[in-house]
């Protein structure tokens, strides 16, 4: 029984499903670190997600789990979250779930700033079902939809949910669980619409199309490509470029969460009738 | 304005279904706009904050059907409402909502055609979209009334059909009947018995959200309240958790369609208007059935025994009652704002000496009852 | 194994792991007071622990029982720092590192929060 994580885990249901060496169970256990560290109780926590390999994650988690459609998570969790406001509302979704099918959704959460902390694993693929290419995949690589090469151009996901309104906006990667685990804690304790987007290998389809099909070499090259956020404070876009920025890049704390703004109308509404 | 006690109103359809709702225990709507059924949304987004409910405008209707479900899983009695084009776009989750079995009701104020079609018409289209939208097996229940105070009542019927149920309802009305104003007396709440879904009566660590084993309709515990389960719109076994076991994947889906077939005498409901001595009938619904009852009337002015079925439930379809209707009836006509759906239905069911004639237009503009006169003369 | 090894059945088993006695293993470095505890039975055997331990503290043991093929063990117990990167970067609940001073000042942030 590993002490630190049972609390949280459906033991009966370990080991999970995730290939050996896949990032996903790394950024999971981050999760479940930042949940132990911040005090949170199973019965107050809701954990939804779409489809996908990401998407397995809340059958592991023992609290209020669901598993919805494909793209869709958001929308379930916000029916959550308004439903019961005083309650802890977290998603977790891959890059094809969360910005492609997902997209809609994922900018419109952002824009309201309603109180739901998003993880979204970019593993740059599509893993679950063979490794087509996502909206993050990088142009050149292959894919089982890019045989040629892709050129479909990615997304930069944390600037696409700065723009957006998130108001708390982090990248992490595998290379590193425990800053993954300090800014998913930060995304937790942050009231407004946070996104933690951590990038994964998936070296069973995207690695292995692209020569780096070891989990250890594939997160090397993610880890080797980050550049912590106070650097790239320093360096010219030349430098930048092919680099993802890692580390808290945007935190707002002026805008109105969007629960709280509607009790505001609740109060209004009751003050008239 | 009161009568026999009751408030008096003077309302159209829209605004029936939506105090309907709030008179049956909803506090949770999640809408987009769509012509004919946008009014719903308006009087909910006013009605639902004066009571302490939650109003939300989605980026899409999709996200409308998804938050419905999130907020009826974390204990809310919701509902959303939509036309044609919406519908067609949340046939996924409300396939997920029969999957997971979470109870809520769905408005579908139809309009004409397919795609885009009349936004300000009348349709009755969407029939067999009702029965089959979604992928896979499913039971539906779908409510059709067409008189504004059985709006109100089938409405709250709607509600408590969909927590006994633990299934998403349909109420299947029309632009006309959305639109039409209409006076209604409107029960006193010590009138109106409202259900609740079964919860657990058992502890959390013996609780399993989809345990038959009391019948066909598992108790399920709200989220947040110490029971910890998970859902998942993948087949799944009574732990709620996936499973590819052929025998209980077989066994589940057949449980869920079950537990409202086994019960049609509960959910069916249907009016026989002068259909006691009647030689040619009419088998409609909703806008249609209005006129059709005016047709009726003037046939048996002219010595023509004519009668009415109507239905005011739509799905489960009333197959026996329909079938004896047919064995003792010279044919049948069938008013229906589309080209032919309800009578295919009907056709699977007749006896094979009734004849069946259908009144069909699509374009928008209501059947008229001579049109219907026109055909049950033709059977006379 | 040096002596600082044990194949222990750790006291806080519960029902669940009846049975998994063997499959639980704990190395106890007393200088430092940390345990490095191994569930073998959920080791994939993937070896990110073992590429990012930066004091050669972990091999991977052949095991041609398992279908993995080799599983992760604690070679040299006294030479670990508790930099916690094994259980950091394992992601499959497989390693646990458990250093008394950081346990209670993890504690005692938890109690802060």
């Amino acid at each position: 029984m590993p002490i630190r994580y049972a609390h949280y885990l459906r033991m009966s249901h370990i080991p999970h499903m995730w290939c050996p060496g896949c990032g996903i169970g790394i950024i999971v256990k981050a999760m479940l670190r930042a949940f132990d560290a911040l005090a949170w109780n199973t019965e107050d926590l809701a954990v939804i997600s779409g489809i996908g390999c990401t998407s397995r994650a809340p059958g592991y988690i023992d609290a209020n789990t669901l598993h919805t459609t494909h793209g869709r998570a958001l929308t379930f969790a916000t029916g959550i979250k308004l439903a019961r406001p005083d309650k802890n509302v977290v998603v977790i979704s891959g890059d094809g779930d969360a910005a492609a099918i997902g997209g809609n959704h994922l900018v419109h959460s952002c824009r309201r700033n309603i109180d739901i902390t998003m993880i979204i694993v970019n593993n740059y693929i599509y893993g679950m079902t063979g490794g087509q290419y996502s909206p993050t995949t990088p142009i050149g690589s292959k894919a089982a939809t890019a045989p040629w090469g892709n050129m479909d151009p990615p997304f930069d996901l944390s600037k696409l949910c700065i723009g957006a309104g998130a108001t708390y906006v982090a990248r992490g990667h595998v290379g590193s669980g425990a800053q993954l685990e300090r800014l998913i804690r930060g995304g937790l304790q942050h009231k407004g619409f946070a996104v933690i987007e951590a990038l994964s290998n998936c070296h069973t389809q995207f690695g292995r199309r692209n020569k780096l099909s070891d989990p250890i070499e594939l997160i090397e090259h993610i880890s080797k490509n980050t550049v912590n956020v106070r650097e790239a404070a320093k360096m010219t876009p030349e430098e930048l470029a092919g680099k993802m920025v890692v580390g808290l890049l945007h935190k707002d704390e002026t805008r109105e969460e969007y629960c709280d703004a509607y009790e505001k109308v609740i109060q209004r509404a009751q003050t008239a009738a | 304005m009161s009568h026999n006690g009751h408030k008096v109103v003077f309302w159209a359809g829209n605004q029936v279904v939506a105090e309907a709702a709030i008179a049956a225990g909803c506090r949770f709507f999640a809408g987009y706009p769509i012509t004919p059924s946008s009014e719903i949304a308006h009087i909910m987004s006013k009605r639902l904050p004066m009571v302490g409910g939650r109003f939300i405008q989605m980026e899409d209707e999709i996200a409308a059907m998804g938050a419905v479900i999130g907020a009826s899983l974390a204990g809310k009695k919701v509902m959303t409402a939509t036309s044609g084009p919406g519908f067609s776009l949340k046939q996924e989750n409300i396939g997920f909502a029969c999957m997971v079995e979470a109870p809520c009701v769905v408005v579908n104020v139809m309009r004409g055609g397919p795609s885009t079609g009349l936004p300000t018409a009348l349709g009755q289209a969407d029939i067999m979209q009702a029965r089959w939208g979604t992928h896979g097996d499913r039971a539906v229940i779908a409510l059709t009334p067409a008189y504004l105070d059985e709006v109100y009542r089938e409405t709250i019927r709607a509600f408590n059909l969909a927590e006994r149920f633990r299934i998403p309802v349909y109420i299947l009305i029309d632009e006309v009947i959305g639109h039409l104003s209409e006076r209604v007396e409107l029960p006193e709440p010590s009138e109106i018995v409202l259900e609740e879904r079964p919860r657990p009566t058992v502890p959390p660590e013996k609780f399993l959200p989809y345990d038959s084993s009391a019948g066909d309709v598992p108790p399920i515990a709200d989220y947040f309240t110490n029971y910890h389960f998970h859902m998942t719109g993948l087949n799944h076994d009574k732990t709620g958790f996936p499973t590819t076991n052929p025998t209980i994947c077989q066994q589940e889906e057949e449980r869920m369609i079950r537990k409202v077939e086994a019960r049609i005498a509960e959910i069916e409901k249907y009016e026989q208007y002068r259909l006691d001595d009647a030689e040619i009938a009419v088998i409609s619904f909703g806008s249609s059935a209005r006129a059709a009852a005016v047709a009726v009337n003037t046939a048996r002015e002219k010595g023509i025994k004519a009668g009415m079925f109507r239905l005011l439930t739509l799905w489960p379809f009333p197959s026996e009652a329909v079938r004896k209707l047919s064995e003792r009836v010279k044919g049948i006509v069938i008013p229906e704002a589309n080209l032919g759906q309800l009578i295919h239905v009907i056709a699977e069911y007749a006896s094979r000496g009734c004849r069946l004639v259908g009144v069909n237009k699509v374009g928008g503009v209501p059947i008229y009852p001579s049109e219907v006169l026109a055909k049950i003369e033709e059977l006379a | 194994m040096s002596e600082e090894q044990e194949t222990v059945a750790v006291n806080h088993l519960s029902e669940e792991s009846a049975g998994l006695e063997q499959e639980i293993l704990t190395s106890r470095n007393i200088a430092q007071d940390t345990a490095i505890i191994i569930y073998r039975h959920f080791c994939k055997g993937c070896e990110i622990c073992v590429e990012v331990c930066p004091k050669d503290v972990l091999r991977m043991a052949v095991t041609p029982d398992r279908w993995e093929g080799a599983v992760v063990e604690v070679v040299d117990v006294e030479a670990c720092n508790a930099c916690m990167l094994c259980e950091h970067q394992c992601p499959d609940f497989a390693i646990e590192v458990y250093n008394e001073k950081k346990e209670k000042k993890a504690q005692a942030k938890k109690a802060a929060s």
